[in-house]
């Protein structure tokens, strides 16, 4: 057989976990049979991208026991085959996976929590601006700026108090209920940490049409629109939200 | 016997950086290790908090960088991505050298996330010898070539590993990391000898020398990198210090990671066995 025909069927046999499909291609031992040897590679492969999985989604794992979680990750990484060189973004797409294959909305909820956090502690970032931009600005010039969110950050509205019990968790104190509760969420990484910022509502509206490429002045208008706060409380509000949406590097030129 | 023509310069004794002690490396600098071995693919793509950590060390210890996923074996082409961005770290750190292994990753964008074996065969030879040479021109530097720990040997190879492996270094001039505990591994899995492997290894292709723990099942050996160096490795590393001269050497030690101190007793070890080595060294300096 070909270079590159052994190969692929090689790879083929570990990835679909059938390891009879490569044993002609493979030298007999004393000790092992050919499809024993396959086995080794093909069950390695398997346990590596169920660990990356899990060690990404340990709250989620705590909510739903080791045994449910396991069948979703072992669902996910024999549909799921990596893409990247990186193992660490092997996990990112589990929280959609979870989606769609979780019937406990809870469970939904928190692993897009989890999600979250773990793509906003990988992926690479752009740049804050910082005060001293906001300082030049006049109030005219920033009402007409178009900003976007500093990456990485994930802005989620979710229907389930996670939150509260990602916090509980890390403490140790976390039991088994998840309060059905809206929460709005904003996760982004600053000084190289994670931060989860609980967000009013009205204030994720706003962030999430800045996010979206609206000017600053009409993102407050179109969040005015939704009539969640008069004119009078926004303004309150954003002069108390924007020296730290400021500080925490929120924002970057679009 | 010393080899006077090796290129590589002697680092001394090393450590992987691994996460649960970048804490202490940092707030301790330790005075013991003389080099940190980093895996490339963990910092290629990491936030710039990670290449701060980075800059930072360099400016006390030597670097090497390991790679885990450039597939040098594979059939895909070269990601020119990841040697981009590959480059990008190596133009930033100037590590002694970087390396990988003598192996495929993965076919047709998918990563296994694994090195998995070749066949050794004149068409592989052919086809890696081009690919080192490729993988060297994108880099602008020697790449060092890492033997792999192996659970199978494919029917139609027909080329021993050392033989290849001294083949490849010869026709693309790319160094040899040498892996002692993964000759062990793959000798006690197929039934080769140990000293054969050593004896063929060229001593001016070798960059460095990886030590590491590893899983014995009885059938067959797992290059687990969670457990000590064993005795029988210690005695084959002896031996290739004697047989191939002084090289920097390096613990691997990946999961289960202990304390710090239980990394540096190995380390400790390794210089120990590599004394004699070391006082010859010394002496043809003086």
């Amino acid at each position: 057989m070909r270079f590159n025909a052994a190969l692929e069927t090689f790879q083929h046999s570990i990835i679909s976990g059938d390891t009879a499909i490569a044993a002609p291609l493979v030298r007999e031992k004393t000790r092992m049979t050919k499809e024993e040897q396959i086995a080794i590679y093909s069950e390695g492969y398997r346990i590596r991208l169920r660990g990356a999985v899990k060690a990404d989604y340990p709250c989620l794992a705590h909510y739903l026991g080791d045994a449910a979680i396991d069948v979703l990750i072992h669902a996910y990484v024999e549909v799921t085959p990596s893409r990247s060189y990186n193992l660490d973004f092997y996990p990112f797409g589990f929280w959609h996976y979870v989606q769609d294959h979780s019937a406990d909305p809870a469970a939904r909820d928190l692993a897009a929590l989890e999600g979250a956090i773990a793509e906003c502690f990988m992926t690479q970032g752009t740049a804050p601006l910082g005060a001293d931009f906001f300082a030049t600005v006049s109030e005219d010039e920033l009402g007409a700026t178009i900003f976007t969110l500093c990456q990485p950050c994930r802005l989620l509205r979710l229907a389930h108090d996670v939150e509260t019990y990602l916090t509980a968790f890390k403490r140790d104190e976390a039991d088994t209920s998840i309060n059905e509760t809206a929460i709005f969420l904003l996760i982004h990484r600053h000084d190289n940490e994670v931060r989860r910022r609980v967000l009013d509502e009205a204030e994720y509206v706003l962030l999430d049409k800045i996010h979206s490429g609206t000017a600053f002045d009409a993102a407050i208008e179109q969040t005015l629109a939704t009539g969640l706060l008069d004119e009078e409380s926004l303004a309150t509000k954003i002069s108390a939200w924007l020296p730290s949406w400021i500080s925490e590097g929120f924002f970057a030129a679009a | 016997m010393m080899n006077h023509n090796n290129p590589f310069p002697h680092l001394g004794f090393g450590l992987g950086l691994r996460a649960p002690h970048y804490d202490a490396i940092l707030r301790d600098r330790p005075k013991n290790i003389d080099f940190f071995e980093i895996i490339s693919e963990n910092f290629i793509e990491a936030h710039e908090g990670y290449w701060d950590f980075l800059t930072d060390l360099r400016r006390d210890y030597a670097f090497v960088m390991h790679g885990v996923s450039m597939s040098i074996g594979g059939t895909d082409p070269l990601n020119d991505n990841y040697f981009h961005k590959l480059k990008k770290l190596a133009d930033h750190l100037q590590p002694a050298w970087v390396s990988d292994h003598l192996c495929f990753t993965g076919l047709g964008g998918h990563n296994t996330h694994d090195l998995l074996p070749l066949p050794y065969t004149q068409e592989s030879l052919r086809h890696l010898i081009a690919r080192v040479q490729a993988a060297q021109e994108k880099l602008g530097r020697t790449l060092v070539i890492e033997n792999p720990s192996t659970y199978l040997e494919f029917q139609e190879s027909d080329i021993p590993e050392w033989e290849f492996l001294r083949d490849l270094a010869k026709a693309t001039g790319c160094g040899i990391l040498l892996d002692v505990n993964n000759v062990y591994v793959s000798a006690f899995n197929h039934g080769y000898d140990t000293k054969t492997y050593i004896d063929a290894i060229p001593a001016d292709a070798i960059a460095q020398i990886h030590l590491a723990g590893h899983q014995n099942n009885g059938t067959h050996i797992i290059d687990t990198h969670d457990h000590p160096v064993v005795d029988p490795v210690w005695a084959l590393y002896a031996y290739t210090m004697a047989a191939k001269g002084l090289r920097s050497t390096m613990i691997e030690w990946d999961d289960r990671i202990p304390s710090f101190d239980v990394l540096t007793a190995e380390l400790d070890k390794a210089r120990a066995i590599a004394a004699p080595e070391t006082r010859h060294a010394i002496q043809r300096r003086a």
